[in-house]
């Protein structure tokens, strides 16, 4: 297996001032194969840009090891591979959209890169403003520049930090198919995201931070099947009393009701049949039942909230 | 691809970009400073000049226009490395130079050269203009005794203000920082670097002190290939000058390695 990511116990410290210091990332150890698309989670503040800064070699690691493809993160031979979009937008005061993207590829050794640059500003939906100066765009159209930037020389490692952060639903959808694409197309992806549901449904491993540590990391279905509650979902016969349990407010007992439907939370370990019990329902008052499992989100709240 | 290409390819599109930067806004980087020179040859070369002495045979104005032409030229190639990387740091673009794969060693070419070209262009300007005032003085046309000197000493000059420019820029961490450096070092050793007087009318305390500014044998270097006299011997300068563009392109590399990246 060939490792497209190996952070080996990194820790990053941000010193302020002469004695006060502050863990961004503590010990954090992770691989990534060639090929994954890997989601990296958390709250504001946990240290997923400072571990992506790492990565991409905006910043040293306080201790560890960090490397790209089998190179030493920083070194030119790493960055060559990596692409990166930032959190945070990007002005680029004097130049226009082409000239950007054409500057770096230069960068990366590309003289003539004029096909890829008009794909990817087709494809991402910038070929109108191509002549346009960078100040001019919305925060939209900046967005996606930074996607072309980080496409320009089609790189092995995609790092993407929070890049649908401001995006509108229609381009958010975009984006996530282009990236889905690129998947297919055998580039490793690493993601950072808020939106839970998108990573929920293109990532195949997760790993959650919170507090500048690895609190999580498994396969997506595993780490929600694990951690995110499970529900007995039912649709009651006609002639069940619904009243009766609407009266009666059985803790763990709700009534969905966009859906007409009822959900029992199956507490871990429980024997199913004396949950109904205690409830006063049988299996026969069923007209219709299944057994859902929680979001990501639950399992993302139940980590980080454990940590709190 | 070879490496070598790559980073030759690199290097020339980073260089391409930073002269690019500059035309974009040639007014500002450009003419400005050729008005301001203008400026100092009509106050200081045409009004005074009957009221300060020359530099033997020469007029005063004839004396002050190398002097201004390196003033313009190396304050130019200090701003345009500088202006470069704080607008860079002010738009979030800087970190571009740490993702993509360019060394320090060709981040320092590209700011070098591209600083080195706008200085090139306003040393040239600042010039063509000293022609005509002189013609209106003297009736004669400027010249310069030794081309080859001139560029050369231009181009040094040029280098180390250009290398100062990046190191107090990756450095700076606010506009105010940057400001400092060219209020309270860069300008105290334009004015002091001997571009309106000869360090030979100065005390001889002041002219010992003087003796550990750069500028004042980048200056002599460029009034000596314009006049062929200065106050210091042309091996000198030119020693000293090289000494310097060497300590310059070690204080920008360290710049580069250690300098604040981000978004202020």
């Amino acid at each position: 297996m060939n490792l497209a990511l190996d952070l080996d116990s990194v820790s990053v410290v941000y010193s302020k001032g002469r004695s006060e210091e502050k863990t961004a990332v503590k010990s954090l150890s992770l691989q990534i194969p060639e090929g994954e698309i890997f989601g990296l989670l958390g709250p504001n503040g946990a240290g997923k840009t400072s571990l992506i800064s790492v990565i991409v070699g905006l910043l040293k690691p306080s201790e560890g090891q960090c490397r790209v493809f089998g190179h030493l993160a920083g070194s030119v031979e790493a960055r060559r591979l990596i692409g990166f979009v930032p959190q945070e937008l990007i002005h680029h005061g004097f130049f226009t959209v082409e000239e950007i993207l054409h500057y770096i590829s230069g960068y990366h050794g590309l003289g003539q890169n004029k096909s890829r640059i008009d794909f990817l500003l087709k494809k991402l939906a910038l070929d109108e403003v191509r002549n346009r100066k960078v100040n001019s765009l919305s925060g939209g159209m900046k967005r996606r520049l930074l996607i072309c930037k980080a496409l320009v020389h089609s790189p092995k490692l995609l790092l993407l930090d929070e890049p649908s952060a401001g995006v509108d639903v229609e381009l958010r959808s975009q984006l996530w198919q282009f990236v889905q694409e690129l998947h297919d197309s055998g580039t490793t992806i690493l993601l950072t995201t808020h939106y839970l549901e998108e990573a929920q449904r293109l990532c195949k491993r997760l790993g959650i931070m919170s507090h500048a540590k690895l609190l999580a990391l498994d396969e997506t279905g595993h780490l929600i099947s694990s951690l995110a509650e499970r529900y007995l979902v039912f649709r009651l016969k006609p002639d069940f009393p619904e009243e009766n349990l609407r009266r009666r407010g059985v803790a763990g007992l709700s009534e969905l009701k966009t859906r007409g439907e009822w959900q029992l939370k199956i507490e871990e370990g429980a024997n199913l049949n004396q949950s109904l019990d205690a409830v006063g329902i049988s299996w026969d008052s069923f007209s219709d039942f299944r057994i859902e499992t929680g979001s990501l989100e639950e399992a993302f709240l139940k980590i980080v909230g454990g940590k709190n | 691809m070879k490496a070598s290409r790559l980073y030759w390819i690199g290097t020339w599109f980073f260089f391409k970009r930073e002269v690019h930067r500059f035309l974009k806004v040639w007014a500002q980087t450009l003419f400005s400073p050729v008005i301001n020179a203008a400026l100092y040859m009509l106050v200081f070369g045409l009004s005074f000049s009957r009221l300060i002495q020359g530099f033997g045979e020469v007029s005063y104005l004839e004396f002050l226009i190398p002097g201004l032409i390196a003033m313009s030229a190396l304050n130019n190639a200090l701003q345009n490395s500088a202006s470069s990387i704080m607008s860079s740091k002010f738009q979030n673009d800087l970190q571009d130079l740490k993702v993509n794969p360019l060394s320090p060693f060709q981040i320092v070419i590209g700011f070098v050269s591209g600083a080195w070209v706008r200085a090139i262009i306003c040393g040239f300007l600042v010039y063509l203009v000293g022609c005509v005032f002189v013609y209106i003085q003297s009736g004669h046309w400027f010249s310069i005794q030794s081309p080859f000197f001139f560029l050369l000493f231009l181009s040094l000059g040029a280098c180390f203000f250009s290398c100062l420019g990046i190191w107090a820029a990756f450095r700076a961490r606010s506009f105010d920082e940057i400001g400092a450096v060219t209020q309270f070092i860069v300008m105290p050793l334009i004015y002091l670097g001997g571009v309106f007087y000869s360090l030979s009318s100065l005390p001889e305390f002041w002219q010992r002190i003087a003796t550990v500014n750069p500028l004042v044998y980048f200056i002599n270097g460029i009034r000596w290939s314009v006049m062929k006299e200065s106050d210091f011997s042309l091996e000198l300068c030119l020693t000293v000058s090289l000494a310097f563009v060497a300590l310059g392109i070690v204080l920008a590399y360290r710049g580069i390695l250690r300098g604040y990246y981000f978004r202020f």
